[in-house]
């Protein structure tokens, strides 16, 4: 008995360290008062002021258009390399793995430091478009993650078969490839429009002036002061993330039942 | 030679600087059942996937119909496969699997209606066009396989151990029906087994091979009883094979003893392997034959006992419809035209 709450109470515990600091975040978001402190009744005057901030509004706009632009360029990209890497030879297939997963473990401030650095090298402006191959380049490795099991999982021969009925490998590719790898080409996009969302470090260093995206926009107002605005913002982009994870979760486990 | 459908010259597949075929030979018969026939790993398969088109020869040439095609893709070659593991789209039903092929040569939806519902009847499958293929048992499958390669009218059918997957009972059934297909359409057919009793039931001609290289052509009669060599005497069903000596023309010494035989043309003393097959050793009362031995075994395999012998320092495999008991002694009688010569391997 005692062991069984015992349990219960180092849950809570962690939990509790684990969700405290967004609870606070969305509690205040609806305070009325300027306060981070003390509660003053609930009003939504910091969701309204938020969208009529241009700022905001202007960096929201650049976060969405990033996160679509990149994440289909990356799914496109990252699925082509998964039909490429499956049909390599074994020790190149490892080989090439190994090298997708090394930006995963990258920590992001040594990608985007060296992203920033390349695009200097090459004399490339920063801006809207660097960011968006930033983006692209470390959202790749997790959709050729997600999509490369659907080819491992499909029916041996499948491709030779379609050609053998008389299937050019681009309509193999179409008809008989792609609704098989479906699943995981959608699951690989939506990993990557979240990672679009939700990164900081690597698009700080590699967009210009003018152009930033909410993490950013967040991180230049709270250095002038924690407003309850950012708060707003936060918890919107809290949900919108969350809402993609539950989403992501719940395709995977469709696709393993 | 306008009768031959495909041929290969002096095809050579490496892989990473190792030969899996070695410069063989080979051509196909219109309207023939040829079976490529020999252990795994002996370069059967990987000879069908060059026919198709999968795999590019390392050197060679492939001609179809009296034309190159070795660098021809398979999606342009008029040959179909029927694959081991059936290789299905699942995400098709059956009658889209079946269509496949039509689609791609833009046949009319009414013409693809017709030709699937036709095929499907030829298979036994009418009335599954909407069923999924994981619905399917294994042999279904099979037929479904062989349905999308047939309905295309190949003038060149390739099957990969199709039926491999399948237990005894189905199995002995579909090598008749497939038999039957063959015979019905008039479509050649290239079958790759490693089974020797399918190869000897359906085929005929067989092509026996082994690391790579091929062992013996012929018909599946001539293969049985006029093996060329140890390997295919070996392979091809059960034998008793010794060494021996060609004294002269029609004699043979083997088992220290001269034999009078029917094959000459080997030249005088020369080396040779001796087959003689289970079925063609007949027993007899002690001293009423060539040699003696005692039974060592006796085992029933249904149709016949299968008893070894020992006699002097060799083994005899006997099969024989009649039972003789363990420890008695026995006669061995062989006929001169059950002893089959073989020139001996370098």
């Amino acid at each position: 008995m005692v062991n069984k709450w015992v349990k219960r109470l180092y849950t809570l515990l962690i939990f509790t360290f684990l969700y405290a600091p967004i609870v606070v975040l969305i509690v205040f978001s609806f305070n009325d008062s300027k306060s981070t402190a003390r509660w003053e009744g609930f009003t939504l005057d910091w969701y309204r002021s938020l969208f009529q901030n241009r700022y905001i509004m202007k960096s929201l706009y650049y976060t969405v258009l990033v996160a679509i632009i990149s994440s289909i360029s990356a799914t496109a990209i990252g699925t082509f390399a998964a039909f490429g890497i499956f049909y390599m030879r074994t020790w190149k297939q490892k080989l090439v793995l190994n090298v997708n997963s090394i930006p995963l473990l990258n920590p992001d401030i040594v990608t985007g430091v060296s992203l920033m650095t390349l695009f200097v090298a090459m004399n490339m402006e920063l801006g809207l478009m660097t960011m968006i191959i930033a983006h692209i380049t470390f959202s790749v490795p997790y959709v050729v993650l997600s999509v490369l099991p659907k080819f491992k999982q499909m029916p041996g021969e499948m491709l030779e078969a379609a050609m053998d009925l008389g299937a050019t490998p681009w309509y193999a590719f179409k008809n008989v490839i792609l609704p098989e790898i479906k699943p995981g080409i959608i699951t690989g996009g939506l990993i990557a429009f979240t990672l679009s969302i939700d990164d900081f470090v690597i698009s700080f260093f590699t967009t210009g002036s003018g152009v930033s995206n909410l993490s950013i926009a967040i991180y230049s107002m709270a250095r002038r002061g924690i407003k309850p605005e950012i708060n707003a913002l936060s918890t919107l982009m809290f949900a919108s993330v969350l809402i993609l994870l539950l989403i992501i979760n719940k395709r995977t486990k469709i696709e393993d039942i | 030679m306008s009768d031959k459908i495909v041929k290969g010259i002096n095809i050579t597949k490496e892989y990473n600087g190792v030969a899996v075929v070695k410069n063989i030979d080979f051509w196909v018969k219109k309207n023939q059942f040829l079976t490529i026939l020999g252990p795994s790993g002996c370069g059967k398969t990987t000879t069908l996937r060059m026919i198709a088109g999968f795999e590019r020869p390392t050197s060679g040439t492939i001609y179809f119909e009296g034309n190159d095609i070795t660098d021809t893709p398979p999606y342009l070659r008029q040959i179909n496969t029927v694959f081991q593991k059936y290789a299905l789209f699942p995400h098709m039903n059956i009658y889209e699997n079946v269509a496949f092929g039509l689609r791609i040569k833009k046949n009319s939806e009414k013409e693809i209606a017709s030709k699937v519902s036709k095929i499907l009847e030829l298979v036994n499958l009418s009335g599954f066009e909407n069923r999924k293929i994981n619905s399917l048992s294994g042999g279904q499958q099979q037929r479904i396989a062989i349905a999308r390669a047939l309905v295309n009218e190949p003038k060149v059918l390739l099957l990969d151990e199709p039926l491999g997957a399948l237990d005894l009972k189905l199995r002995k059934e579909m090598q008749l029906e497939l038999k039957n297909m063959q015979k019905e359409l008039g479509i050649t057919f290239v079958y790759v087994t490693h089974d020797q009793e399918e190869a000897l039931t359906m085929s005929d001609k067989i092509i026996i091979m082994n690391h790579g290289e091929i062992q013996q052509i012929g018909s599946p009669t001539d293969i049985y009883n006029e093996p060329e060599n140890r390997f295919v005497a070996d392979f091809i069903g059960e034998s008793n094979i010794y060494d021996g000596i060609m004294i002269k023309d029609f004699l043979v010494r083997f088992a220290d003893l001269d034999f009078v035989c029917v094959d000459s043309g080997f030249g005088d003393e020369t080396l040779v392997d001796v087959v003689i097959r289970p079925e063609d050793v007949k027993l007899l009362g002690p001293g009423e034959g060539q040699l003696n031995g005692i039974v060592q075994s006796v085992v029933f395999k249904g149709v016949h006992y299968e008893m070894m012998i020992k006699e002097s320092s060799r083994e005899w495999m006997v099969h024989s419809t009649d039972k003789v008991d363990e420890g008695v002694t026995v006669g061995i009688k062989i006929d001169p035209d059950d002893i089959h010569i073989m020139e001996k391997e370098a």
